[in-house]
């Protein structure tokens, strides 16, 4: 049974990279001014919403892109991390995507819920942005750790 | 549904990771299967009943609770 939308097993370490990359080059640009972050660039944008400014369609804009920087390599990493193969994909791995896939989205839901009850203003709005990278982060997590207990109950067995 | 797979393999004296090989599956599925925690499919039943020469009933049985 072949397993579709899975990009290949080679994808996996540059994907792990690209979102430690981002990471590691937001907490860093907290302490050192990065002008390619902090700078503004101009960018078409299809709509544009800025303070201060009128919105519109379809309009050349100046603006900061650091925020669009960091998703674009996050995202792009850990798209390349959790949908690439694994070197055997076979019906069970695929049931196992299945189920992380599953409890990933149950998650993220009863995260947005809590925080929905608990947390309030600017706060949630940050917890919303955060909200973009769990389905997939949680995701590649759970899958990992499935597929690394099933590896270690596999190997006690002869 | 329980299954004689673990016998069959010792029968035949070969390993989860040669088997595995062998019907081109992960090592990780032959496992989950042997301990019950994952039901192949009818496809991978067959394959596997192929390769030990059996009947696909043989190597897999239905349990009471299957029933309900």
């Amino acid at each position: 049974m072949k397993t579709q939308f899975l990009l290949p097993h080679s994808f996996k370490l540059p994907g792990i990279l690209l979102m430690i990359t981002a990471i590691a080059v937001s907490v860093l640009e907290k302490f050192v001014d990065l002008p390619i972050i902090s700078g503004n660039v101009h960018v078409f944008a299809i709509y544009a919403s800025e303070i201060f400014k009128e919105e519109g369609f379809f309009k050349m804009i100046s603006t900061g892109i650091g925020f669009t920087l960091f998703n674009f390599v996050f995202i792009s990493g850990a798209m390349m991390a959790a949908f690439s193969r694994l070197k055997t994909e076979d019906e069970y791995i695929s049931r196992l995507r299945l189920e992380s896939l599953v409890w990933a989205v149950y998650a993220n839901f009863i995260i947005i819920f809590i925080a929905n009850i608990a947390i309030y203003g600017d706060g949630f709005l940050n917890v919303m942005l955060l909200n973009m990278y769990t389905v997939p982060v949680l995701f590649f997590l759970r899958f990992n750790y499935l597929v690394f207990k099933t590896n270690k109950l596999a190997r006690n067995e002869k | 549904m329980k299954n004689r797979l673990k016998v069959a393999r010792a029968e035949k004296n070969i390993t989860q990771e040669e088997l595995a090989a062998e019907i081109k599956v992960s090592r990780q599925t032959i496992n989950a299967i042997e301990t019950g925690k994952y039901v192949p499919s009818t496809l991978l039943a067959l394959k596997m009943a192929k390769y030990f020469d059996m009947k696909v009933e043989a190597l897999f049985i239905l349990e009471e609770s299957d029933q309900e």
